[in-house]
């Protein structure tokens, strides 16, 4: 479907339904979150009777995602050690209908604005020290041209120490300013992507047999990564109109970090593990790969939108008539945990980052608004995927205010009537037991979070290892507090017709 | 396995709904019947409860719940502790609950704070501070410190007061200050001192020329008096020793609250005002109000926001209710013989009160049934007090008016 995917480019008959899906994520959250308030201010007893029906479903929920990140995790654990070069090797490409292993190249695309040479360069280590022939990759490094001279000439270096070992490599030197676009990341790797596609053509390297991989400055691929990938991408049918995804890590920096930005980001990667049982339904995060030839077909990313993750994921869904998909491979992309100078700078900045993540939810209008005219796209699967965007973004900005506010409220405020009444006394009991019920899948994602972070720099006692599984008791203000809040700020800002300033995240490394 | 969890929630939910309201399948008649419950908690906690001849498995503080409807004989009991029994009935949906039951020992735990005999104690609620009487001389009475535990003369031994014949002294809650008046039939004087300060006494005599109906003032600000006469409030200011008459009149009575002072008009209505500034007084509509201010006797209960007041023979619990026009009046206990002092205890669950030279234990309960406990006999004629800080009632021993503690809630 032709559809211009974009926020600010609506023709004039679709700015007030533009307006009203703007305004619905935001006010459906506040409306449950203050309603609830109300009620148990009004209607203690009914509030008590909302909370269980609504604790029943979140506990259920988290047992649901709790068996899968499990068997995700079995899955990761039991991939990691997987020979992918070996298994191409034993591909028949003409079963499968894929193009030669030889006659596939990558483009690997890493947008620079103000990360210093040694934040860089480890990805580009990662890929040297993996098993894929870099030969057949072009390597790219985005380049805003506001980047500090320092920057700059850090980026000069690397070309010059790396290009032989790459295809080749190219510093796309994205100009300030132009026309149409935002300051944003998915404007910087799009011209990038553009240079990239005026590269193949000059070579004669058909899109069909491209994988563009966007990572950030500070990812470090797997060992596996670009073979895995190749794997797949040489397995899937309809590869030209599918993306992978990757389980991302925050492990680069995790040992440095304070606890609370360190769970918040395992949970980011548990989440990820999570949605990868559910292919159906999986929408690009942070770094990814997908087909060049659906990315040129599509449009390449929004210039105007800052989300540039999902968004060229529902660019892509909509602009091929909901035929296309992501696949989830398992293998890991490890990134910066989000940090500061300071404590105070820290916590700032994950906060930012967050709600520069929850900004995602400035897809949810655009998006709809293409649903509506989407003839060729199956009603259930427009309801479907409609229902889970939304859907993601109430609760993951009202679900930790219900748990840690409202589920206490009612028994605080009960009236005469409400506490005269066996609910009164039966309603805190049961809630009781959820949570206690609930504590177990704590106690799954914090034996998960051992397994899989990082070995430490110097061996952790037993007491440090404890300490790790001690944290876990924080989550409930963390996530609160980093994680729902920024998620309401984003959606409060959308709701009032207001824009996010695009806010790169500081990298730090000890 | 979305649909297996989905249908998991789709029964999960709504029984457990309905469990919380009350309703539980009954296998013996094969209905679904809704339910009640009883709560108890009682101090001191783990106690034993029995319904009917059963014993439930949990201790105290528990909710007993799917009880059918109807009525019930719970006790509770603990070793060292007399039984609290009370039939309870039971209604579909709803909770009786008995908080705050106060379990009394068998055999009370009496702590002697002083060896000498005493006539009288004189509360001085909300300071820490008793006033002991051992005779009718300035010079007998002492103050006893309830933290210290120790007692010292009210007046130092070199006062010039300390001869001074006693008639009557009078305290303020909250208020460390006293105002004693006593003297000769020719030559009667007021002295008002300060119950922490052995020498801090001040003769007032000549600021009150006339016996007053009525003399009070507030803890916030203990240098200014009131005094009512004849329908004239007047303002006694200590630390200039001015006398102020008329300050206001045409009062009925009146009390001092929260830096303001409530009147009781002649034509009954309440007005506040703020002392010491002459904004226009203001009409105070509370029904609530009226009740310390057409009965000496009225104490109150800020957990609960309740009066109580008594006669001789009965005791009542005021509260404001819901039309704030009216006030809602309970009679809690009948049967007395002379209530002479009521004491809230316990938040407001207990009242602690003085029949004739006995001390009983009043546990209010939701259904009006309240139980009544003895305690212990006091010394005939005397006051006892109840600190809500130490937990301890306060009294002079029958035999030998030596002041004693018992500690009515076992922690």
């Amino acid at each position: 479907m032709d559809y211009e995917y974009s926020r600010f480019k609506i023709p004039d008959d679709e700015k007030a339904l533009e307006r009203f899906l703007e305004i619905l994520p935001g006010a459906l959250s506040w409306t449950i979150i203050i309603g609830m308030v109300v009620l148990s201010f009004v209607r203690p007893m009914s509030a008590a009777v909302v909370m269980i029906a609504f604790l029943v479903y979140w506990l259920l929920r988290l047992i649901y995602m709790n068996i899968f990140l499990v068997a995700s995790y079995l899955k990761l654990a039991k991939e990691k050690d997987t020979d992918w070069m070996e298994r191409i090797k034993s591909i028949d490409t003409s079963a499968v209908r894929s193009p030669k292993f030889d006659d596939i190249y990558h483009v690997v695309i890493v947008p620079v604005i103000n990360e210093n040479r040694r934040v860089v360069e480890s990805g580009i280590k990662g890929l040297k020290t993996g098993d894929y022939p870099l030969k057949k990759a072009l390597f790219m490094i985005a380049l805003e041209e506001v980047a500090a001279d320092g920057v700059k000439k850090d980026i000069e270096d690397l070309r010059n120490e790396y290009k032989d070992i790459f295809l080749d490599f190219i510093i796309a030197v994205h100009p300030a300013g132009l026309s149409g676009e935002m300051r944003t990341k998915s404007a910087n790797t799009a011209f990038a992507a553009k240079q990239a596609a005026e590269y193949l053509k000059e070579k004669k390297i058909p899109y069909e047999n491209v994988i563009v991989s966007d990572f950030d400055a500070d990812a470090i691929p797997s060992r596996n990564y670009l073979s895995c990938l190749t794997y797949h991408f040489m397995t899937t049918p309809d590869r030209t109109r599918t993306g992978f995804q990757p389980i991302p890590l925050f492990h680069n920096n995790i040992w440095d970090v304070p606890p609370f930005a360190r769970i918040l980001d395992i949970g980011t990667s548990f989440f990820q593990l999570i949605e990868a049982t559910n292919p159906e339904k999986l929408v690009t995060f942070s770094c990814y790969s997908m087909s060049f030839k659906a990315l040129v077909d599509a449009g390449y990313w929004q210039v105007d939108m800052i989300p540039e993750d999902s968004g060229i994921f529902w660019k892509s869904f909509i602009r091929f008539d909901g035929e296309y998909r992501v696949v989830p491979i398992y293998t890991t992309v490890s990134m910066d945990i989000v940090t500061g100078p300071t404590l105070g700078k820290t916590l700032l900045n994950i906060y930012k980052q967050k709600r520069r993540w929850a900004w995602g939810v400035e897809n949810f209008p655009v998006v709809i608004r293409a649903f509506l005219k989407a003839d060729k796209i199956p009603l259930f699967k427009k309801i479907s995927y409609g229902y889970k965007l939304l859907d993601s973004f109430i609760s993951w900005a009202t679900w930790s205010f219900l748990l840690t506010f409202v589920s206490w409220l009612p028994a605080v405020l009960a009236s005469r009537e409400f506490a005269s009444s066996t609910a009164y006394y039966t309603i805190p009991r049961i809630n009781g037991t959820i949570f206690s019920l609930a504590s177990f899948g704590l106690v799954v994602c914090a034996v998960i979070s051992l397994l899989l972070l990082p070995r430490r720099r110097k061996r952790a006692g037993i007491i440090k290892r404890a300490g790790h599984v001690l944290e876990w008791l924080f989550i409930p203000v963390t996530i609160l507090s980093l994680s729902s809040l920024p998620a309401l700020d984003a959606q409060t800002r959308l709701m009032f017709g207001k824009n996010l300033a695009y806010w790169a995240a500081e990298k730090f490394r000890k | 396995m979305f649909y297996l969890f989905l249908l998991i929630y789709v029964q999960v939910c709504p029984a457990l709904i309905l469990y919380s309201l009350g309703y539980i399948f009954n296998p013996v008649s094969r209905q679904v019947v809704r339910t009640g419950l009883v709560y108890l908690s009682t101090a001191p906690a783990d106690a034993d409860i029995f319904l009917g001849k059963s014993r439930y498995k949990y201790k105290t503080p528990a909710s007993i719940a799917e009880l059918i409807p109807g009525r019930y004989k719970v006790t509770v009991r603990k070793g060292g502790y007399r039984p609290w029994t009370h039939i309870v009935s039971i209604e579909a949906g709803k909770a009786a609950a008995f908080e705050k039951i106060i379990l009394i020992p068998h055999t009370p735990k009496i702590i002697p704070f002083s060896p000498e005999a005493h006539d009288d104690i004189i509360p001085m609620s909300g300071t820490g501070l008793l006033l002991l009487k051992s005779g009718n001389r300035l010079s007998d009475y002492s103050v006893f410190d309830l933290n210290k535990k120790i007692s010292r003369p009210l007046v130092a031994s070199g006062s010039s007061f300390k001869e001074l014949p006693v008639i009557s002294v009078i305290t303020q809650p909250e208020s460390e200050m006293i105002l004693v008046y006593g003297g000769t039939l020719w030559n009667r004087e007021y002295l008002y001192m300060n119950a922490e300060k052995e020498d801090a006494v001040t003769q007032i005599t000549k600021l009150l020329p006339e016996k007053p109906d009525q003399i009070k003032w507030s803890p916030d600000e203990n240098l200014a008096i009131f005094t009512l006469r004849n329908g004239s409030v007047h303002r006694l200011d200590i630390g200039s020793m001015a006398l102020y008459p008329d300050y206001l009149e045409g009062i009925k009575n009146f009390i001092l609250r929260d830096r303001s002072i409530y009147t009781l008009e002649k034509d009954d209505t309440v007005l506040r005002r703020t002392y010491g500034k002459n904004d226009e007084p203001e009409i105070v509509k509370d029904k609530i109000i009226y009740l310390p201010l057409t009965r000496e006797n009225a104490v109150y209960n800020k957990d609960t926001k309740d009066f109580l007041y008594w006669t001789r023979r009965e005791i009542f619990r005021a509260g404001q209710a819901e039309d704030e026009q009216a006030l809602a009046t309970q009679k809690v206990y009948t049967g007395g013989n002379n209530i002479r002092q009521c004491f809230w205890i316990h938040g407001g669950s207990h009242i602690l009160f003085v029949d004739k030279d006995k001390v009983k234990l009043l546990g209010l309960v939701p259904d009006g049934n309240h139980h009544v406990e003895p305690i212990i006999k006091i010394k005939r004629n005397s006051s006892v007090y109840y600190s809500d800080e130490t937990g301890y009632l306060y009294f002079l021993d029958p035999k030998g008016g030596r002041l004693n503690g018992l500690r009515i809630l076992a922690l």
